[in-house]
């Protein structure tokens, strides 16, 4: 196995649960969250030696993100036929310990409502929402990634969350009503 | 601005109550936060609503991707040594900064430790402890000296050189005189 398998392989293992779940929260479903790793991973192993390792998260992201915006912009221009496919969004919020099924179903539903709602964000505050809240990356790294300054990343996470939640206020009074 | 009666949030406050619902917050802000949020109710039910939130959105676990590399000359099992080396040293790149820092730290421990064994003079004491010792051993050299040169003198010059050499003097001496009888 040579230098540029050992490489690849790494950052394979490193990275590809991170840019399968941006991927899937940009996309909105399993389909094209995986097309768009396979094409990720194609570019990496393509330009493996013309990155630095220790920047290959911030560059892997970068190219993630790239690709889902091409995906995204193909898909509009697709006359928007598709149908938004739920079952991507498995939940995971079930603690078997929890006796209290009412919580647990109400639970289950808030997760699912903001999988969801996460989903209709603007793809600028989706994508440091995504990063910041879930995936755990810093400010610095989200500039990084999406290569925009520190302090945009800041602003968009914060109306990220105001957004969001005027989405689930919204939901709540449709419901009631 | 008098939070107590005031109903309305401004946007500042606002932003601050959602940087302590999603706990990027410092942890003074957030004392202050939870002490407002206990005198006012629209506060303390904005806090409430941005932590659930918060709790909900931080809830969400990573997707696992199961798909497989679609590039063949690469299988994602059997990691060789080299491998693990490679991670080691050039993937986390952590482990081989502290390593290169021991060594770094190593090096010149072993450099200062070295500096302390060279020469840098006798101290004072050591100088009167050595002159004390070289005038003992020489004390002793002279007393054997003197007790040889005393030996020598008294005893052997007089015993074994002298009375030798006069006891043949005197054996000489008289076989001159028989000799003379003899002639007369």
């Amino acid at each position: 196995m040579n230098l540029k398998s050992t490489k690849y392989n790494y950052l394979f293992q490193q990275y590809k649960n991170d840019i399968y779940h941006y991927s899937l929260y940009m996309l909105g479903n399993r389909f094209d969250a995986e097309d768009a790793v396979q094409d990720v991973l194609i570019k990496t192993w393509e330009n493996i030696n013309r990155f630095n390792m220790l920047s290959a998260k911030a560059w892997m992201i970068k190219t993630t993100h790239n690709q889902c915006l091409d995906l995204l912009r193909k898909r509009k221009r697709n006359l928007n036929n598709e149908v938004p496919i739920d079952e991507s969004f498995e939940g995971n919020f079930i603690n078997p310990n929890e006796t209290d099924l009412n919580t647990i179903v109400d639970n289950k539903i808030i997760t699912e409502q903001i999988k969801l709602k996460i989903k209709t964000l603007p793809d600028n505050l989706k994508s440091v929402f995504i990063l910041y809240e879930i995936q755990g990356f810093k400010y610095r790294e989200i500039s990084k990634a999406l290569d925009i300054p520190l302090n945009s990343v800041k602003v968009n996470l914060m109306r990220a969350r105001k957004k969001l939640q005027e989405e689930l206020k919204s939901y709540e009074l449709q419901e009631v009503i | 601005m008098n939070y107590k009666k005031s109903s309305k949030v401004s946007e500042e406050l606002l932003d601050r109550i959602i940087s302590v619902a999603y706990g990027s917050a410092s942890f003074l802000e957030k004392r202050r936060i939870e002490k407002l949020a206990s005198e006012n109710e629209t506060i303390q039910e904005l806090l409430n609503e941005y932590k659930n939130t918060a709790n909900a959105a931080h809830s969400i676990q990573k997707e696992e991707y199961k798909g497989k590399l679609k590039i063949q000359t690469i299988s994602d099992s059997n990691l060789s040594i080299f491998d693990d080396i490679y991670q080691i040293l050039i993937g986390k790149p952590l482990v081989s900064a502290a390593a290169t820092i021991l060594l770094i730290f190593a090096i010149t421990f072993s450099l200062f430790n070295n500096r302390e064994l060279t020469y840098e003079g006798y101290t004072l004491a050591e100088v009167q402890k050595a002159n004390y010792e070289s005038k003992q051993a020489l004390l002793i050299v002279n007393k054997i000296f003197s007790k040889t040169k005393k030996q020598l003198t008294e005893d052997i010059l007089i015993n074994e050189v002298s009375k030798p050499i006069k006891e043949g003097m005197n054996t000489v001496n008289k076989l001159f005189i028989k000799e003379k009888k003899n002639e007369i």
